[in-house]
C-alpha cells in the first residue's frame, strides 16, 4: 500500500509538473510526533489541486504552488493527514501524528514476512514497544498478559529472575512441550527452563530447588520494536516443527534512515522500581508453639514442638531466665507459674520481619541512525534488581547491534547481534526443607527467625532446636544459588533482488548460551545436613538456515500473487554438567574438593531437521485473499524411513467492504471474514526410538536414594522408558473463522475469533503397568481438544482536539479436553505430590487436579459422621470423628478441578490529554483451580490464620450419616468400589470445635485428611498495570536544540488484587514454567511494583 | 503488467541462484542422519558384571525401605509418626502407597533387571550368573507376593509385546513358580565354574562371587518358602523346610548382607530416612522394647543384650522406652547405630532366621528336643552376630528343652530377632495367636490389623483389566487363610 501511495504520488508530481510552470517555492521538512524522526517519501499536496511533491530521504520537500493555493495537505502511511495554511509562507515544517487506527495495518507473519492485516485469512495480534516498556518487567513475556486474546501468562512468584509460562490458545501436548515457539528477528530462540539437582530425580526437581528462569528472560525489552503472536495453526504453519502451541514473533528495533549518522537519535531510558510482597497466607498469633495446649519450647526434644498447638499466649508470660538461647526473654511459663514475670508474650510476623523492599534499576542507551545505503541500531541495557527476599538478586546486560546495508543496487546485507549477560542469586522454595516460605510460614508466633540463625558453635538457631526446616534467615544466607548465563544471539541475513518482482533472501541464525550454575547447602542445613556443592552447567546451540525466493507478480487487472519458496534447516545441541559433592568438611567453603563424594553425569540431546516449503498467496481486487502453504519437513528424531512429513495450511479473507455497494459506508468502515484450515506437525523427543540401558538408581519417593556407582563398583539398569521405533509426527489440526469489522472511522473496532484444534497422534511418554518391566513407553495414541473464542473490541469513546479516551478488551475462553491417552491408559501425572496430582486424564480438561473428597451423599452434600460410639460386645469405643466429615482413604482419588482458567479478560483504558496519558490494564482471570498446599500445612502446623477459632464451635455442613459396616466391621463398597453410605438427610447441626486433632487429621491433606478443602478457585482481578506519562510539549523541547523527546512516567504493577485465594498471589507455580501448573506448596510470594522512569531522545 | 522476455531473464537468474541449494539437497540425507538419534548418554547394551551389582544394591534397598515400612510399623517394632508414616501407623494405606515398590523399586526395576540377566546368561553361557539372577528373582517374587498377594510373573517382562499381564496365582506362584526358580538356580550354580564365560567376582556385593554360599541362599529361601505354608498345607510345608534347611545357611557368616557406603548417594536407607524424613520413624515401637527390656525401662541386667546394638537411647534420658502404637507421646528410643549408620548393613535372610525355621519345623512335626536346640542355637547366634553374647542371659533365654520349648517362644523370640527384617511380617500373619499385636490407638480399621498392601494405583490405572479389585488391607493373602 505504501509503495502503491509513493507511486501514484510520482504520477501525480509528474502531472503537476506538466500543470505548474510558475509560482511560489515552499520548502520545509516532514517530522514524525512520535521520535521527532524525518519522513521520507510524505505526501505534500497543495489542497484540492493535484500539485503533488514527496519527501526525500530526509524528509525535505520543495514545492511550487500558485499564489491562489491557501493550504498544503501532507500526509504519509499510518500518521494522520494534516492541513497547514499556507499563509504566505515559505518555510513549512509539519509534525505528523500517528494515526490512531489504521485499517492498512503492517503485520509481521510467519518467517518475518511483513503483510497487511487486510490480507491475513487468521488472527494475528500486535504489542508494540510502547506497551511492553510500560511497566519494567525482566522477563518481557510477562508484558504480554491481558494484551493478546488467547494468551496466557503465569509468572511463577515474585523471586527477581524468575519464571514466566506462556500458552496461546490452551495446551496442546500431553508431555511435550506446550510453549509457543519464540522466534527474534527470524531466528528461533530457546525458552527452556533448565532445572538442577541430580538428573536422575528428574522432574521431582521442579518441586524443590529454586525458581529457574526460562530462558526467554535474556531478552531485553527495550530493544524490541514489536511482539507479533501467531495463534492458529494458519498463522504458524509455515514454521513446520515446534510451531504448535503458536509463535511469538519478536521485532528488534533497527537503525532508522536521519539522513546520516551525525543526526543519529539517541535514546535514554532509565527507571527504578520498588517491589514489595502483594499477598501473604494469614497467620494466627494467639496460640504459642506446641501441642494440645502446652507449650513446648525449641530445646524440648520430648514433645511435637514443631506444631503451634500451644498455650493461649494471653494467659502465658516469659519466665525471664537470662539463659535460654533462644529467646533473650527466656522461656514461656502459665501467668500462674511461680516463675512467671509480668512481662507478656512477644509475638512475631515472621514474614513482615523477612520480606524486604526489593529494588529494580533498569538502564538503556541506543543510538539509530543512518541515510539510504546502510543504517544502524546499538543499544546497552543495564537491568539490575535486589528482590523481596534477603539476598535474591538478578541481573541483566544486554549489548545489541543490529545493521544493515545495501550493497550494491540488488544486494542487501542485514545482521543483528545481541550479547546478553545474566546472573542471579535465587532462595530455596517449595518441598524443601531448606525452602524459604517452608521455614518460615511453620514458625510459630512465639519464635523469632530474625533474632540470628546460627548459634556460636554453627549449629542452626531455628524454631525447632536445630532439626525440621532451615531458619529462612539461615537458607538466604548460607544455602545459595548462584547462575551466570552469557548467551549470543544473532543473524545474518541477505537479500538479492533479481526483479522488481523476485528476490532471494537468506538468513542464518544462531542461539548459543551457555548457563552455569552452582547450588550450595553448607553443613547443618536441613536439606542437606552434612553440606552439598554442585555445579550444573548447561549449554545449549541452536542454528537455524533459510534460505527464500520470493515472486511477487500482478498477473493481471485485479490479481495479483505472490509465491514463496523455501528451505530450512535446523540444529539444535545441547549438553549438561552436572556434578554434585555431598558430605562437606569446612563449613561455608563451597568447592567440590571439600565433599567426600562426588555424583558426576553429562547429558547431551541432540537434534537436526530439514525442510522444504511454499506459500502462495493470491487477492483479487484487494478484496479476496487466498493463502496457502504446504512444508515437508525431515527429521533426526523420527524412525529411520519414516521421518519425513507433510502438512499444510488454507486460509481465505474476505474484505467485503470492499464491495461496490458497501464501499465508503458512513457506519460500516470496514468488514472481513475470514476462515482458515491448517495441519502442523512435530516432531518426537530426541532419543525416544531405542530402548537403553541406565546407570543404576533407586529410590522411593521418601529418600534421594541409591546411585551408582556404588562403593566404586558401576552399576547398570534396564532403563525405565521403553523406546518405540514405530513413532510417527504428532498432528495438530486446526480451523479458524473470524470477522473484523470497524465501525463509524474506526471509533468501534472488532476482531471475534472462533477455532477449534483437535490434535491426534500426540505423543507422549505413556505409563504402561510396571509388569511389563518398564514404566513407560514413548507413544502416538493421545488426542485432545480445544475449542475456544477470542474477542477483541476496540473503543475510541471519546475524541476530541486534545483529549481521547481508548478502550481495547481481550476477552479469552478456551475449552480444553483430553480425548483419548493411549490404550488403556486413562489417566497421565503431570506433577504434584502424594495425594494431589496435577493430571492429564481421559474426558476431563487438560491439567485436572485429583485428589480425595470427604464423602458425600448423591446430593454432594458432605457426609458428617453420627455415630457417637462404636459398640462391639461389652466395649464401648467413643467415636472421636463425631460431628466431623467422613473420610475414606481408601476411595480413589477424584477430579477437583482444572488449573485452567474459564475466561480471562484485559481491560485496557488509555487516556491522552494534550501530553498527558494515563492507561491503565485490568486482568481478570475467571476459573482455575489450585492446590493451597501451603495452607493445608499451615493449618496442619496450628499456624495458619483459619487456626485461630481453634476454641470456637463450628458445624460442618453436610448431613449427618455413616459408611455401612458389614458385621466383621469392614467398610462395604458399592460395585464402583465406593462406600456404601447412610445418611439421615437432614442438616447437620452438631457443634465440633476444628481443633488440634481435627487439622493434624482429616481436616488437611497433610495430616491424611482429602485433599478437596485445599483446592481453591484461584480467580482474580487485578490491576495489572496503570501508567501516567507526560511528555514535554514539542514547543519546550524544541527550545533546547539538542533534546528531541523528553518524557516522565510512572507505572505500577500488580498494584490491586481482588482474589478469593488465600495463599500468596494465585498467579503461581512451583512447577516453574512447565505444563503442571496449579501447584503452590510454598511457593515464593508475588509482587506488586512501582516504577519511575524517564526516557529522552536526542 | 506481465513482460514475458524480462520474466524469462529472471526465471534463468533465479534458477541460476537456486543451484546452491539443489546441491544443498543432495547432502541432505547425510545431513538428516538418524543415527544422530543414538542416545549418547545411555549404552544399548551392558554385561552381566553391570547388571548384578545393582540387583543386588535394588534388593537390599527395598529390604531397608518399602519391605518394611510400614510393615514394621504394623509389627510396632518401629512407630510411624510425621506425616504419611502416621497414616500408615494408623492402618491407612491406599493405593498410591504402593507404586514406587511396586514400579520403580520391583518390576520395572531390580526384577526387571534380573529378568534380563537370566535370558543374557543363558544366552552368553554364564550359569552363575543365571543362577544368582533366579535366586534374586525369586527372593523379590517372594516378598511381592507376600504384599500383595496374586501379582503377575509368567507374562511380565515382555514390554510391548504384552502391555497388560496377567495374573498369577500366588497358590501357582508358591507351588510352581518359585520352587522352580530356586531348584534352576541351585542347577545353574552347582556346574563347573569351566562352563561358564563369565563368571561373577567383585561385581557380586554379597557374596564376591562364591557360588557355593549362594546355593545354600538358594537353599535358605527354600525353606523360607516352604514355613510360608504353614497355614495352608501344614505337613508338607515342614517336611520340605526341613529338607531346604538341610543345605542351607551353616553360620553367621552365610547371610545374605550388603553393607552400604560412606557417601550420600551410597547411604543405608534406614540412615536416609532419619536424615531426609527425620520424625517418620518416630522410634522402636513399645511392643519390641518391653519385649526386651525386662519389664522396666531401666537399664539393667534383665535387659536383652540385644536392646542396646537394635536402640539407642537419645532423647529418652537413658531409658528403654518405646512409643505405644498409634499414640506416641513422650519420647522413645531411636533405632541404633548398628542399623541407622550411612554405611550400616541389611541382611535380607540369615542363618538365624533359618535355624528359626528348623526349630519350628521341628516343633509342629514333635521333634521337641530338636526344636529346642535349634532354638538355643538361634538366639545365641542372633547375640553372637551382634557381638553381644552373654552367657548368664543365654542361661535363661536361650537354654529350652524338650519340656519347654512352646510355639510362642519361637516365634517371640524370632520376632525379636529377625529385628528390622520384613520376615517378621509374615511370621505374625502364619502365627497372630502367639505374636500378639494388640491393634494401634486410634486405627482406621476397626482395630484388624492390616494383613496385605493394595494394589497400587499403577496397576489399577495400567492394568486395569487383571488386577484383582475388591481388595482391602484387612483381606487375607492365600497363604494366610
Amino acid at each position: 500500500m505504501r509503495r502503491f501511495t509513493i507511486l501514484m504520488a510520482f504520477l501525480l508530481i509528474a502531472c503537476s509538473l506538466a500543470l505548474h510552470a510558475q509560482g511560489t517555492q515552499i520548502k520545509g521538512k516532514v517530522t514524525s510526533s512520535e521520535d521527532g524522526s524525518t519522513l521520507p517519501g510524505a505526501t505534500v499536496m497543495v489542497k484540492g489541486t493535484t500539485n503533488v511533491t514527496v519527501t526525500d530521504a530526509d524528509g525535505n520537500y520543495t514545492l511550487n504552488v500558485s499564489p491562489e493555493a491557501a493550504a498544503l495537505a501532507v500526509s504519509f502511511v499510518g500518521m494522520k493527514t494534516k492541513e497547514v495554511p499556507i499563509a504566505g509562507q515559505t518555510q513549512i515544517n509539519v509534525v505528523l501524528e500517528p494515526e490512531l487506527k489504521n485499517i492498512e495495518e503492517v503485520v509481521v507473519t510467519a518467517l518475518g514476512i511483513s503483510r497487511d492485516k487486510k490480507a491475513l485469512g487468521y488472527s494475528v495480534q500486535e504489542v508494540k514497544s510502547d506497551d511492553i516498556t510500560k511497566t519494567v518487567n525482566a522477563n518481557v513475556i510477562n508484558a504480554l498478559g491481558g494484551k493478546i486474546a488467547g494468551v496466557q501468562v503465569t509468572n511463577s512468584s515474585g523471586i527477581a529472575g524468575g519464571s514466566s509460562y506462556v500458552t496461546i490458545r490452551g495446551v496442546n501436548s500431553i508431555t511435550q512441550n506446550n510453549q509457543p515457539l519464540f522466534v527474534v528477528d527470524g531466528v528461533p530462540i530457546d525458552n527452556s527452563s533448565n532445572y538442577s539437582g541430580n538428573p536422575d530425580d528428574g522432574t521431582n526437581n521442579l518441586t524443590n530447588g529454586v525458581d529457574y528462569s526460562n530462558r526467554a528472560i535474556d531478552l531485553n525489552a527495550d530493544d524490541i520494536e514489536s511482539v507479533s503472536v501467531l495463534k492458529g495453526g494458519a498463522a504458524t504453519a509455515l514454521y513446520g516443527l515446534r510451531a504448535g502451541n503458536g509463535v511469538i514473533v519478536i521485532t528488534t528495533k533497527k537503525g532508522s534512515n536521519t539522513g546520516g549518522l551525525k543526526n543519529a537519535n539517541v535514546t535514554f531510558s532509565s527507571s527504578m522500581s520498588v517491589d514489595e510482597v502483594n499477598q501473604l497466607p494469614g497467620l494466627q498469633m494467639t496460640y504459642g508453639q506446641g501441642e494440645g495446649g502446652e507449650w513446648l519450647g525449641p530445646d524440648n526434644a520430648n514433645g511435637n514442638r514443631r506444631l503451634s498447638w500451644g498455650p493461649r499466649l494471653d494467659t502465658m508470660r516469659y519466665d525471664g531466665s537470662s539463659n535460654y538461647k533462644f529467646d533473650v526473654n527466656g522461656k514461656l511459663v502459665s501467668q500462674n507459674s511461680s516463675s512467671a514475670t509480668a512481662k507478656k508474650i512477644i509475638t512475631y510476623n515472621n514474614p513482615d520481619l523477612f520480606f524486604k523492599k526489593g529494588y529494580t534499576y533498569n538502564n538503556s542507551i541506543s543510538i539509530s541512525g543512518g541515510n539510504d545505503v546502510s543504517n544502524i541500531y546499538a543499544s546497552y541495557s543495564n537491568l539490575k534488581t535486589d528482590g523481596i527476599i534477603p539476598n535474591n538478586k538478578y541481573a541483566k546486560n544486554s549489548f545489541m547491534l543490529s545493521a544493515q546495508t545495501k550493497v550494491s543496487k540488488r544486494l542487501t546485507v542485514t545482521g543483528d547481534a545481541n550479547y546478553i549477560n545474566s546472573n542471579s542469586t535465587k532462595d530455596q522454595q517449595g518441598s524443601n526443607v531448606s525452602g524459604v516460605m517452608l521455614g518460615l510460614m511453620r514458625t510459630p508466633p512465639t519464635f523469632n527467625d530474625a533474632a540470628g540463625y546460627q548459634f556460636p558453635d554453627g549449629t542452626q538457631r531455628n524454631f525447632r532446636g536445630g532439626i525440621g526446616y532451615d531458619n529462612p534467615f539461615w537458607t538466604v544466607n548460607k544455602n545459595i544459588y548462584n547462575d551466570n548465563i552469557n548467551r549470543l544471539i544473532g543473524n545474518l541475513g541477505l537479500i538479492y533482488k533479481i526483479s522488481e518482482w523476485a528476490n532471494i533472501n537468506y538468513k542464518l541464525g544462531t542461539d548459543v548460551y551457555s548457563d552455569n550454575r552452582k547450588m550450595n547447602f553448607d553443613i547443618n542445613s536441613r536439606a542437606y545436613p552434612s553440606g552439598q556443592v554442585s555445579t550444573d552447567n548447561h549449554f545449549n546451540r541452536d542454528l537455524n538456515s533459510d534460505l527464500m525466493l520470493n515472486l511477487d507478480q500482478k498477473i493481471m487487472n485485479d490479481f495479483e500473487a505472490k509465491l514463496i519458496l523455501g528451505q530450512n534447516m535446523y540444529q539444535h545441541y545441547d549438553e549438561q554438567w552436572y556434578i554434585q559433592g555431598d558430605q562437606l568438611t569446612i563449613p561455608g567453603y563451597f568447592q567440590l574438593n571439600n565433599a567426600a563424594s562426588i555424583l558426576a553425569k553429562n547429558i547431551v540431546g541432540e537434534k537436526r531437521t530439514a525442510a522444504l516449503f511454499g506459500d502462495l498467496g493470491l487477492s483479487f481486487k484487494n478484496m479476496l485473499f487466498y493463502d496457502g502453504t504446504y512444508r515437508r519437513e525431515w527429521s533426526t528424531t523420527l524412525p529411520k524411513g519414516a521421518n519425513n512429513f507433510g502438512y499444510y495450511s488454507n486460509s481465505l479473507g474476505f474484505v467485503f467492504t470492499e464491495l461496490p455497494g458497501l464501499k465508503s459506508n458512513p457506519v460500516l468502515t470496514f468488514g472481513k471474514i475470514r476462515a482458515s484450515l491448517s495441519r502442523v506437525a512435530n516432531d518426537a523427543p530426541v532419543y525416544s526410538t531405542f530402548t537403553t540401558y541406565d546407570a543404576g538408581f533407586y529410590q522411593n519417593g521418601y529418600i534421594s536414594g541409591i546411585s551408582f556407582p556404588f562403593n566404586g563398583t558401576s552399576g547398570f539398569q534396564v532403563g525405565d522408558g521403553l523406546g518405540n521405533n514405530n513413532l510417527k509426527p504428532e498432528l495438530l489440526n486446526s480451523t479458524e473463522i473470524g470477522t473484523e469489522l470497524k465501525f463509524f472511522e474506526n471509533r468501534v473496532g472488532i476482531d471475534f475469533t472462533y477455532y477449534k484444534n483437535h490434535n491426534t497422534d500426540l505423543i507422549l511418554s505413556a505409563p504402561v503397568s510396571g509388569a511389563t518391566g518398564y514404566v513407560s513407553e514413548v507413544r502416538n495414541a493421545a488426542e485432545m481438544e480445544n475449542k475456544g473464542v477470542e474477542l477483541v473490541l476496540n473503543l475510541v469513546p471519546v475524541k476530541i482536539k486534545s483529549f481521547e479516551w481508548d478502550l481495547t478488551l481481550n476477552f479469552t475462553k478456551n475449552v480444553n479436553k483430553v480425548l483419548q491417552l493411549a490404550p488403556g491408559v486413562d489417566n497421565i501425572t503431570l506433577g504434584g505430590f502424594t495425594g494431589t496430582d496435577i493430571r492429564a486424564v481421559k474426558g476431563y480438561s487438560y491439567a485436572t487436579i485429583f485428589g480425595q473428597d470427604f464423602l458425600r451423599d448423591k446430593k454432594g452434600n458432605i457426609i458428617i459422621d453420627d455415630v457417637p460410639a462404636y459398640i462391639s460386645g461389652p466395649d464401648t469405643t467413643i467415636n472421636t470423628n463425631y460431628g466431623y466429615p467422613v473420610f475414606d482413604p481408601n476411595n480413589k482419588p477424584i477430579p477437583l478441578g482444572s488449573t485452567l482458567p474459564d475466561w480471562t479478560l484485559g481491560i485496557t483504558n488509555s487516556f491522552t490529554v494534550y501530553d498527558l496519558s494515563f492507561s491503565f490494564l485490568l486482568d481478570i482471570k475467571h476459573g482455575g483451580k489450585m492446590w493451597n498446599g501451603t495452607v493445608g500445612v499451615m493449618n496442619y502446623f496450628g499456624t495458619g490464620i483459619d487456626t485461630k477459632d481453634r476454641d470456637l464451635n463450628h458445624v460442618f455442613s453436610g448431613t449427618p450419616g455413616h459408611i455401612v459396616l458389614d458385621n466383621a466391621g469392614n467398610s462395604t463398597y458399592d460395585a464402583d468400589g465406593n462406600d456404601i453410605v447412610a445418611t439421615s438427610g437432614t442438616k447437620n447441626m452438631l457443634p465440633v470445635k476444628r481443633d488440634e486433632n481435627w487439622y493434624t487429621g482429616n481436616g488437611t491433606s497433610f495430616g491424611g485428611g482429602p485433599t478437596s478443602q485445599e483446592v481453591e478457585d484461584a480467580s482474580w482481578v487485578r490491576l495489572k498495570e496503570i501508567s501516567v506519562s507526560y511528555k514535554l510539549p514539542n514547543t519546550l523541547v524544541e527550545k533546547t536544540k539538542f533534546i528531541k523527546s523528553f518524557s516522565v512516567y510512572f507505572s505500577g504493577k500488580n498494584l490491586w488484587l481482588s482474589t478469593k485465594y488465600s495463599g500468596v498471589d494465585p498467579e503461581t507455580s512451583l512447577y516453574g514454567a512447565s505444563s503442571s501448573q496449579g501447584i503452590d506448596y510454598f511457593n515464593m510470594p508475588g509482587t506488586k511494583t512501582y516504577t519511575f522512569g524517564i526516557k529522552a531522545m536526542f | 503488467m506481465l513482460n514475458i522476455n524480462n520474466m524469462k531473464k529472471d526465471i534463468f537468474k533465479i534458477a541460476y541462484l537456486l543451484l546452491p541449494v539443489a546441491l544443498l539437497f543432495q547432502s541432505c540425507n547425510k545431513y538428516i542422519d538418524t543415527d544422530i538419534n543414538t542416545d549418547p548418554n545411555a549404552p544399548a547394551k551392558v554385561p552381566l558384571n553391570l547388571l548384578l551389582p545393582t540387583a543386588e544394591v535394588g534388593t537390599v534397598q527395598a529390604e531397608g525401605s518399602d519391605f518394611i515400612l510400614p510393615t514394621l510399623y504394623w509389627m510396632q517394632q518401629l512407630e510411624g509418626v510425621a506425616s504419611q508414616a502416621g497414616n500408615q501407623e494408623a492402618y491407612s494405606y491406599v493405593p498410591t502407597d504402593g507404586d514406587n515398590l511396586w514400579k520403580w523399586e520391583m518390576y520395572a526395576g531390580v526384577m526387571m533387571d534380573c529378568h534380563q540377566m537370566m535370558g543374557q546368561a543363558e544366552t552368553e553361557k554364564a550359569p552363575y550368573y543365571k543362577g544368582i539372577a533366579q535366586t534374586i528373582m525369586a527372593y523379590d517374587l517372594m516378598q511381592m507376593t507376600d504384599l500383595f498377594g496374586d501379582i503377575p510373573y509368567t507374562k511380565a517382562f515382555k514390554g510391548s509385546a504384552n502391555y497388560h499381564p496377567t495374573y498369577d496365582s500366588q497358590e501357582s506362584i508358591y507351588k510352581t513358580i518359585l520352587p522352580n526358580l530356586l531348584d534352576s538356580a541351585i542347577i545353574e550354580l552347582s556346574k563347573p565354574a569351566s562352563d561358564n564365560s563369565v563368571t561373577p567376582g567383585g561385581d557380586d556385593l554379597i557374596y564376591a562371587g562364591d557360588n557355593t554360599k549362594w546355593i545354600k541362599l538358594a537353599y535358605s529361601l527354600k525353606a523360607r518358602l516352604y514355613i510360608h505354608l504353614s497355614k495352608v498345607s501344614p505337613s508338607d510345608a515342614f517336611t520340605n523346610a526341613l529338607a531346604s534347611v538341610a543345605k542351607a545357611f551353616t553360620s553367621n557368616d552365610d547371610d545374605a548382607i550388603l553393607a552400604f557406603g560412606s557417601t550420600e548417594t551410597n547411604a543405608n536407607p534406614i540412615y536416609q530416612m532419619n536424615e531426609q524424613r527425620t520424625g517418620y520413624i518416630g522410634g522402636l515401637g513399645a511392643k519390641l522394647v518391653d519385649m526386651m527390656n525386662g519389664g522396666t525401662p531401666d537399664s539393667a541386667a534383665d535387659d536383652d543384650p540385644r536392646l542396646k546394638i537394635y536402640a539407642d537411647t537419645t532423647g529418652t534420658n537413658g531409658s528403654w522406652v518405646g512409643y505405644a502404637a498409634g499414640a506416641p507421646a513422650g519420647a522413645a528410643c531411636q533405632i541404633g547405630t548398628y542399623f541407622s549408620s550411612i554405611s550400616s548393613p541389611i541382611s535380607v535372610i540369615s542363618y538365624v532366621e533359618v535355624k528359626f525355621i528348623e526349630a519350628e519345623a521341628l516343633f509342629q512335626t514333635g521333634d521337641l528336643a530338636g526344636a529346642a536346640n535349634a532354638f538355643n542355637e538361634a538366639v545365641k547366634k542372633s547375640l553372637e552376630k551382634y557381638g553381644v553374647s552373654d552367657t548368664v542371659w543365654e542361661s535363661t533365654n536361650a537354654n529350652e528343652t524338650n519340656l519347654t520349648i512352646t510355639l510362642a517362644k519361637i516365634m517371640n523370640a524370632k520376632y525379636v530377632a529377625l529385628y528390622l527384617n520384613s520376615e517378621v511380617y509374615n511370621d505374625w500373619r502364619r502365627h497372630d495367636d502367639v505374636i500378639v499385636i494388640t491393634p494401634a490407638a486410634g486405627n482406621l480399621t476397626k482395630n484388624i490389623v492390616p494383613r496385605r498392601f493394595l494394589y497400587p494405583n499403577d496397576e489399577i490405572s495400567n492394568n486395569k483389566a487383571n488386577v484383582p479389585i475388591g481388595i482391602t488391607i484387612t483381606n487375607k493373602v492365600w497363604w494366610d487363610k
